[in-house]
C-alpha cells in the first residue's frame, strides 16, 4: 500500500508538471517571458471554457425549468460525462497503460504488478475527474441552487461526481486488456489495435444512439412527461450507471448506494482480473516482434521524389505509433463518424424520416447560398483540431538534428507535413459534408463551393498551426503520449482556427442582406486571403528557421 | 575535402563559445579523428559541418560548397551517422534505406546494389525487412551507416560511431571506413575511443572547450611531446585545459 502511494505520488506529479507550462529551468528571461505568456494564455483559455460551459449550462437549464424537466441538467451531465470517459477513455487507456515507455523500468523496481497497475489507474481517474468535474459541477450546482436544496444535493453530489468515472474507466480498461490480449498474436499488434479499439468505440456510440432512438416512442414520451423519474428513465436508460447517478443525486439513497457499490466492485473487480497480470502485459507490447526473414522479395526500391519520401514516412510514422495515431487521427475522424452515427441511428425509422423532409422543405424556401454559408460554418468545425500539423515538427524530437542534416529543403519538408494534415482534414470534412448533404440535400454545386470555403479555413489554420511549431517545436518529450499532451502548440493552433472562422463571419454578416451568394463569395474571398497570408509566413519561416533552435 | 574557416559557435547569449575559431582542413582520401573530452565542442563542430547549426562566426566547406550558402548542395555530398540512437525507428530497415536513397536521389539500380552490398558487409540481410525498433543499438549503429552509405558520399561524417558496437560490428565498422578512404573519401569522426584513433586515423585533432589544442597524424602529436601513447597525451592536455573550469556546453 506504501508503495502504491509512492508510486502515484510521482505518477501524478510528473502528470502536473507535464502540464504546467512555466515547469523548466528558464536561465533566459526571454524564455521565461514567453513562459509566463503562455501561462497566462492557457489560464484564460481555461476560464474562457469554464464561463463557456457554466454560461451553456445556464441558458439549458432556464429553459429546462420553464418545462419544468430541470433534472435533466444534471442527468444529462452525467450521461454526456460517462459517455465521453467511455469513448475516449478506451483510446487513453490504450495510450497510457500499454504503451508508455516506463514499464521496463518499473518491472525492475520492488512494485507488484498490481500497485503499478492501481497507480496507473488512479492518474487515469484524476484526468478523467477533472472533466467530469468541469461539465458536471456546473450543472449541479445550478440544479442545487434552482431547486433550493443546496445542501441535500451538495451530500448527495459529491459522492456521484468522486464516483463518476469509475466504472467507464474500468470497463474500457478491461476492453483494453483484452484488445492487448487479441492483438499479441499478431506481427501486426499496433494496427490490430487500433482498429478493434475504434470499432469498438463505434459500436458502443451506435448501440447507445440506438437505444435511445428506441426510447424515443410514444409511450416513452408520455411516461417522459409524467414525470422526472420517467424523463430520466428515457434519456438515460441507454447507460444504467448514468441512471442511478442521476436518481441518486436527486435524493434516491438506495439508487445512490446502487451507483456507489457496483463503482467499487468494478474498481476491485478490474484491480483483481488485469492486476496480476498487468506489468507482463505492458513489457510485452513495449518488445517488438523479429522475423528476421529476408523479406527482400517483395520489396520495391522503385525511387520517388524526397516530397513524396517525406510524405510517406509521415504517413507511416502517425500510422504505426499508436499514441499519435490516436492523437492526429482518431480525434479528427471520429467526430465526423460520430455525427454520421447519430443520424443513421436516429433517422432509422420512418417518423424521423418526416422530420428530415419537414426540414428539407424548410429550407426549399431559403437561398441556398445561405444554407451553404450555414453549412461551411459546420464544416470548418472539422479543421478545429489538427494535431497532425499542430505537432508536426514537435513530434521529431530527437531526431530533428538527424532530419536537418538532410539533403531537403525545408519548404519540402514543411508541405510534406502540411500535405498529410490538410489529408486528415479533407476525410474529416468530406465525411461531415456527406451527412449535410443527407440532411440538406442542397445542390450539389453549393454544397461543393461550402466545402471549398471550409477546406480553405482548414488549410489556413493548418498552415498557420505548422508555422507555429516550426517556430517553437517542443522538441523535449520521453514519451510520444507526452510530445502530443504536452504541446502547447496544439492549444495555438485551436485557437489560430478559432480566429481564421471569426474573419470569415465579418463578410458573411456584412453581405448577409446582399443575397447569399454574394455573403459565400465574400466569405470565400476572406479565406483565399488567409490562405495566401498563411504560405507566406510558412515559406518566410521555412527559409530562415533552416537550423536548430537554441 | 572539408574545410573549417574560422568556425565559432555561440549558443544564445552565452558568454562562452562553444566552438571557438576552428580552424581545419581534412583532404580526400583521410580518415581524421575528432578527439575531446565530453562538451568539448566536437557534436557541435559536426552540426556546424552537416547544416543541422548555423556558425555564429567563420564557416565551414564541403568540397568547396559552403553549408551554411548551399546547404542542400553540401548536404547532397555528406553520408552521417549520428550518435543518438533516435531515427525512424517505426521504418523497417529496408523502408529506411529506401528513404535515404530518395532523398539524396539515388537510381533505383544503385540503391539496390549498394543496400544489397552493405547489408551483406555490415551482416543485416537477415534484421532488414524487421522495424528498427526491435534493433539492438549496434545494429542501429550498423543500418545507419549503411543510409549514410547508401548515396555513396564523398566525406563520411560519424559521431561517436563506436558506441554500442560489439568488437566485430566495430572491426567491420572500421574496415570500411579504411576502404571508404582508400577509395578516395573523407572519413570524419568524432570518438572518446583513443585507441581507435590511434590505429584507425591518419590524422587527428584534439578539441577541449571549443578550441582545437593540437592536430596532427597520431604517432607525430605522440612524439612532438615526448608521450608514451595518445591516451596520455589527450589526459595530459585536457586536464591542463580544463583545469578549473567545467566543460558541459554543447
Amino acid at each position: 500500500m506504501k508503495n502504491y502511494g509512492l508510486l502515484t505520488r510521482v505518477m501524478l506529479r510528473n502528470m502536473l508538471v507535464s502540464m504546467n507550462p512555466m515547469s523548466g529551468n528558464y536561465a533566459d528571461g526571454k524564455k521565461k517571458r514567453t513562459a509566463w505568456i503562455r501561462a497566462i494564455l492557457l489560464g484564460l483559455l481555461a476560464l474562457g471554457a469554464l464561463a463557456s460551459v457554466i454560461y451553456l449550462e445556464y441558458l439549458l437549464f432556464k429553459g429546462l425549468r420553464y418545462m419544468r424537466m430541470p433534472i435533466l441538467l444534471p442527468g444529462l451531465a452525467i450521461f454526456v460525462s460517462m459517455m465521453f470517459a467511455t469513448v475516449m477513455g478506451l483510446f487513453q487507456c490504450l495510450s497510457e497503460l500499454f504503451q508508455g515507455k516506463d514499464a521496463p523500468f518499473l518491472a525492475v523496481l520492488p512494485l507488484t504488478s498490481c500497485q503499478v497497475f492501481a497507480a496507473r489507474m488512479t492518474t487515469l481517474y484524476v484526468s478523467e475527474l477533472a472533466m467530469d468535474a468541469l461539465l458536471c459541477l456546473p450543472a449541479f450546482v445550478l440544479y442545487a441552487v434552482g431547486q433550493g436544496s443546496a445542501w441535500p444535493v451538495a451530500l448527495t453530489g459529491l459522492p456521484v461526481l468522486l464516483f463518476l468515472p469509475v466504472i467507464p474507466l474500468s470497463v474500457v480498461a478491461l476492453l483494453a486488456s483484452l484488445l492487448m490480449r487479441v492483438s499479441a498474436f499478431s506481427r501486426h499488434r499496433e494496427a490490430i489495435t487500433m482498429f478493434l479499439s475504434v470499432v469498438a468505440a463505434l459500436a458502443y456510440s451506435l448501440s447507445v444512439t440506438m437505444m435511445n432512438s428506441r426510447n424515443m416512442d410514444m409511450g416513452h414520451a408520455l411516461s417522459m412527461l409524467a414525470s422526472n423519474e420517467g424523463l430520466l428513465n428515457g434519456i438515460l436508460n441507454a447507460f444504467p450507471p448514468a441512471l442511478w447517478a442521476a436518481k441518486g443525486l436527486t435524493g434516491n439513497f438506495g439508487q445512490l448506494a446502487l451507483f456507489l457499490a457496483v463503482s467499487l466492485a468494478c474498481a476491485a473487480g478490474l484491480i483483481w482480473t488485469v492486476g496480476p497480470g498487468y506489468l507482463n502485459q505492458a513489457l510485452s507490447s513495449t518488445e517488438n516482434t523479429v522475423s528476421h526473414r529476408k523479406s527482400r522479395g517483395g520489396f520495391s526500391w522503385r525511387s520517388s521524389s524526397a516530397f513524396r519520401a517525406l510524405h510517406r514516412l509521415e504517413w507511416q510514422e502517425i500510422l504505426r505509433t499508436p499514441s499519435w495515431a490516436y492523437n492526429a487521427l482518431l480525434g479528427v475522424v471520429m467526430f465526423p463518424v460520430m455525427i454520421c452515427i447519430g443520424f443513421l441511428g436516429g433517422f432509422s425509422r420512418a417518423a424521423e424520416m418526416e422530420g428530415v423532409a419537414g426540414f428539407r422543405q424548410l429550407l426549399a424556401g431559403v437561398h441556398p447560398g445561405y444554407v451553404a454559408l450555414v453549412t461551411a460554418g459546420v464544416l470548418a468545425f472539422g479543421a478545429m483540431v489538427n494535431p497532425a500539423v499542430s505537432t508536426a515538427i514537435s513530434r521529431e524530437g530527437g531526431r530533428w538534428p538527424f532530419a536537418l542534416t538532410l539533403p531537403v529543403r525545408q519548404r519540402t519538408r514543411f508541405l510534406a507535413k502540411l500535405a498529410v494534415g490538410m489529408e486528415i482534414n479533407a476525410v474529416c470534412i468530406i465525411l461531415i459534408a456527406a451527412v449535410a448533404w443527407f440532411l440538406v440535400r442542397m445542390p450539389i454545386l453549393w454544397l461543393l463551393a461550402a466545402l471549398a470555403v471550409a477546406m480553405m479555413i482548414g488549410f489556413a489554420s493548418a498552415a498557420l498551426s505548422l508555422w507555429v511549431d516550426g517556430l517553437r517545436p517542443q522538441l523535449s518529450w520521453a514519451t510520444e503520449m507526452e510530445a502530443i499532451k504536452k504541446n502547447f502548440n496544439q492549444v495555438i493552433g485551436m485557437m489560430l482556427w478559432m480566429v481564421l472562422t471569426a474573419l470569415c463571419v465579418i463578410p458573411a454578416v456584412l453581405l448577409w442582406d446582399r443575397g447569399g451568394g454574394i455573403a459565400l463569395a465574400g466569405v470565400a474571398g476572406v479565406g483565399l486571403l488567409e490562405c495566401v497570408a498563411a504560405m507566406l509566413l510558412l515559406n518566410r519561416a521555412t527559409e530562415k528557421n533552416t537550423v536548430l533552435p537554441e | 575535402m572539408i574545410r573549417f574557416e574560422n568556425a565559432t559557435k555561440i549558443y544564445g547569449k552565452s558568454d562562452r563559445a562553444a566552438l571557438d575559431h576552428l580552424t581545419l582542413e581534412v583532404g580526400d582520401g583521410c580518415v581524421y579523428g575528432f578527439l575531446g573530452p565530453n562538451g568539448a565542442g566536437k557534436t557541435t563542430a559536426i552540426r556546424l559541418l552537416t547544416g543541422a547549426l548555423r556558425a555564429t562566426d567563420g564557416r565551414v566547406l564541403v568540397n568547396g560548397v559552403d553549408v551554411a550558402q548551399k546547404p542542400v548542395e553540401a548536404k547532397k555530398m555528406i553520408g552521417f551517422v549520428p550518435d543518438s540512437q533516435e531515427m525512424y525507428d517505426k521504418l523497417t530497415g529496408m523502408e529506411y534505406l529506401k528513404f535515404m536513397a530518395d532523398l539524396f536521389g539515388v537510381s533505383e539500380a544503385d540503391r539496390k546494389a549498394r543496400a544489397e552490398k552493405y547489408l551483406e558487409i555490415f551482416e543485416m540481410a537477415g534484421a532488414a525487412g524487421d522495424r528498427i525498433a526491435s534493433y539492438s543499438r549496434g545494429m542501429k549503429q550498423k543500418i545507419a551507416s549503411i543510409g549514410a552509405l547508401i548515396h555513396n558520399p564523398p566525406v563520411w561524417v560519424l559521431d561517436e560511431p563506436m558506441v554500442g558496437l560489439d568488437p566485430r560490428a566495430a572491426f567491420l565498422l572500421k574496415e570500411e571506413m579504411k576502404n571508404r578512404a582508400r577509395e578516395g573519401a573523407t572519413v570524419f569522426f568524432s570518438t572518446h575511443v583513443l585507441e581507435v584513433a590511434e590505429k584507425l586515423c591518419d590524422r587527428v585533432g584534439i578539441i577541449n572547450q571549443g578550441k582545437l589544442i593540437m592536430e596532427g597524424g597520431p604517432e607525430e602529436l605522440v612524439s612532438r611531446r615526448g608521450d608514451a601513447s595518445l591516451e596520455e597525451l589527450f589526459l595530459e592536455l585536457t586536464e591542463k585545459e580544463s583545469a578549473g573550469e567545467e566543460g558541459g556546453h554543447k
